[in-house]
C-alpha cells in the first residue's frame, strides 16, 4: 500500500471515528499543521454529509402482507420428493403429435365401428378403453373421468401478460385443441381437458406468469372425494408439486398435507392464523361445490383444469 | 426490561425472548423494527424497488426459517443484515442486473443549483445543509447513479457504513471479512466516489 493510500485509509477512518484515542490525536495535530490534510478530512465529511442526507428508502406498505403469502407458499415438503415427471417438456411435444395422430386414429375406428354398429352390438366392437389409454388427450367438449378435476383462480397483475404466457404455454404443449376459452366481462376463463403429463409441462411454462399473481386460489376434487379442498396463496412450485402426484388421490392427499403444514409452520412462527392475508388457508367442507362438470366416461389418468383469470382491482 | 410506549420490550434480545417464550407476535415486531432499514440498504445495493421488496421479503423467510438457530453470537442486527447482504449480492451476481452507465454526458444537463450544491458538498471549506439535498431530487439522483457505479463490494461497504450508519466491527461482521478490510474498503470506496462525482461537475 502507498503512503498516500496509508493516509487516506487513515483520514477515512478519522472522520469515521474509528481510530484509537492516540491516533485521532495524531491526525488531529497533522491537521493543525497542514492544510492539505485538513481539506481533505473536511472533503470527506461532506461526503458523509452527502451521503447521509440522501432519501431514506422505505419498504412498500404491503410488505408485510406479502411476506405473509411468500411465507404460505415457501412451505414445501422437502422431505418427500415429488414424483418425477416421466417425460422431459421437450417430449411432451412429440408425445402431443402422438397423442393427436392417436386421436384421429380413435376417430377412424369410431367411425368404424359406428357404420358396423348396425349389424353389432356397440360395446362389443368400440375399444373405448385401449385408445384413451393410448391417448393423452381428450378433445375439448368431450368429458374425462378417473382423474383430478382442479379449478385456478388467479388475481394477477399485468393481465395481457399473464394471457399470453397462458397462451404460449398451452400452444407449446399442443394444448390447443383441448383447450375450451371463453370470456366473460374482464375475466378470462380456460378449460383445459389433458393428461396429467402435459398439464406438468403446461403449468412448468406458465410459471413465469405467477410473478404477476397476486392471488392464488384451488379448489381440487376427485371423482371419489366428494368435498372439495382449497388452497389459497399458493405458488408455481406448490401447483406443480401438486399436479405431479401419481394419481388424483395423492395429488389430494398432498395438497391437504400442505394445508396441514402451512398451519403448523404459522402456529409455530408468526401469527398467521390471526392475520389477515392468508386466511382462510384451510381445508374446506363448505357445501359450494364447483361448477357441475360431466365425469362420465371412461376411465384413465385425466385431468381437468381450469383457470380463471382476473385482472386485479388495482 | 426497555419497553416502547405501548409497554411491550423493544430491545432485540427482549423481543426475541418473548418469542422463545411464546408470545408468537414479538417475532412479527422485530422483524418490522427493521423493516424499513433492512429495505432501504439493500434497494440501495441492487438499485430496483421491485427487487429489493422481494429480497427483504426473503431476507425475513430466511430469518424466520433459521431464527431457531440464530444462538445470539452476534446481534440480530448484524445476523439479519448479513441474511439480507448476502442475498442482495448473490442476486445481483446472478443477475447482472447492475448496469455500469457513463454519466459524463449526464452532466451538462445538471441545473445550475444541483451543480452548485454538489460543488459545496465537494468542496472542502464549506457547510452546505443536508437538508438541502433531500429536497434536491436531481441531485439525490446523481449521487445514487454515481454509486451504482461503483462496484457491488465498495457500494455495499459505503451503504452500510454512510447510510445505514452501522460501527466498522458490525460491518465486518454482517460481510465476513477482517475489520482492517473495512477500512481499507471503505476507504478505496469513498475515493471512488468521489472521483465519480468530480467527474459529474466537469
Amino acid at each position: 500500500m502507498s503512503e498516500g493510500q496509508d493516509r487516506e485509509e487513515l483520514l477515512s477512518n478519522f472522520v469515521d471515528g474509528e481510530l484509537s484515542e492516540r491516533q485521532a490525536e495524531e491526525v488531529e495535530r497533522l491537521a493543525e499543521q497542514e492544510e492539505a490534510i485538513c481539506q481533505r478530512i473536511n472533503q470527506l465529511k461532506n461526503l458523509k454529509r452527502l451521503l447521509a442526507a440522501l432519501p431514506r428508502f422505505e419498504a412498500p406498505p404491503d410488505l408485510n402482507d406479502a411476506l405473509k403469502a411468500q411465507l404460505a407458499r415457501n412451505v414445501n415438503f422437502d422431505h418427500e420428493k415429488a414424483a418425477p415427471v416421466d417425460a422431459p417438456r421437450r417430449r411432451h411435444a412429440v408425445l402431443g403429435r402422438i397423442g393427436a395422430a392417436a386421436a384421429i386414429v380413435v376417430i377412424v375406428i369410431a367411425l368404424w365401428a359406428l357404420i358396423h354398429s348396425t349389424r353389432k352390438p356397440f360395446k362389443e366392437e368400440l375399444p373405448l378403453a385401449g385408445p384413451l389409454e393410448i391417448s393423452p388427450m381428450v378433445p375439448a367438449g368431450q368429458a374425462v373421468s378417473g382423474g383430478l378435476v382442479a379449478r385456478l383462480e388467479l388475481d394477477v397483475t399485468f393481465f395481457s401478460t399473464v394471457d399470453t404466457i397462458m397462451n404460449r404455454a398451452i400452444e407449446y404443449n399442443g394444448l390447443s385443441p383441448y383447450t375450451d376459452k371463453k370470456v366473460e366481462g374482464r375475466v378470462k376463463v380456460y378449460h383445459i381437458r389433458s393428461s396429467r403429463q402435459a398439464l406438468i409441462a403446461f403449468l412448468e411454462d406458465f410459471s413465469p406468469a405467477w410473478s404477476k399473481v397476486e392471488r392464488a386460489s384451488l379448489r381440487l376434487t376427485t371423482e371419489d372425494s366428494g368435498n372439495p379442498l382449497v388452497l389459497e396463496s399458493l405458488s408455481a412450485d406448490q401447483m406443480q408439486q401438486i399436479f405431479q402426484r401419481e394419481s388424483a388421490g395423492q395429488s389430494v392427499d398432498f395438497a391437504r398435507r400442505l394445508v396441514d403444514r402451512l398451519q403448523e409452520l404459522t402456529r409455530e412462527h408468526l401469527d398467521l392464523a390471526a392475520a389477515r392475508v392468508p386466511n382462510p388457508m384451510l381445508t374446506s367442507r363448505e357445501s359450494a361445490a364447483p361448477p357441475p362438470i360431466d365425469l362420465s366416461g371412461a376411465s384413465g389418468e385425466l385431468t381437468e383444469l381450469t383457470i380463471v383469470l382476473r385482472p386485479s382491482k388495482d | 426490561m426497555p419497553n416502547d410506549l405501548t409497554g411491550q420490550p423493544s430491545r432485540d434480545e427482549d423481543l426475541l425472548q418473548a418469542w422463545r417464550c411464546g408470545d408468537a407476535s414479538a417475532l412479527e415486531r422485530l422483524l418490522l423494527k427493521y423493516q424499513n432499514r433492512l429495505y432501504n440498504v439493500v434497494a440501495r445495493i441492487c438499485s430496483n424497488p421491485d427487487d429489493a421488496a422481494e429480497l427483504t421479503q426473503d431476507t425475513f423467510v430466511k430469518i424466520i426459517e433459521n431464527i431457531d438457530k440464530f444462538q445470539g453470537k452476534s446481534s440480530f442486527y448484524t445476523w439479519s443484515f448479513r441474511i439480507a447482504v448476502n442475498l442482495t449480492l448473490n442476486h445481483c451476481q446472478r443477475r447482472a442486473k447492475i448496469r455500469f452507465r457513463s454519466f459524463d454526458s449526464e452532466a451538462g444537463e445538471l441545473g445550475e443549483s444541483t451543480t452548485q450544491l454538489l460543488r459545496e458538498f465537494m468542496s472542502d471549506d464549506k457547510s452546505p445543509d443536508p437538508e438541502d439535498v433531500a429536497v434536491n431530487r436531481e441531485l439525490c439522483e446523481v449521487v445514487s447513479a454515481c454509486l451504482l457505479n461503483l462496484d457491488e463490494m465498495h457500494r455495499t461497504v459505503i451503504t452500510l457504513r454512510d447510510i445505514e450508519g452501522m460501527s466498522y466491527t458490525d460491518i465486518a461482521q454482517v460481510l465476513d471479512i477482517e475489520i482492517g478490510t473495512v477500512r481499507s474498503r471503505l476507504s478505496r470506496a469513498r475515493a471512488r466516489l468521489r472521483r465519480l462525482l468530480e467527474d459529474v461537475l466537469e
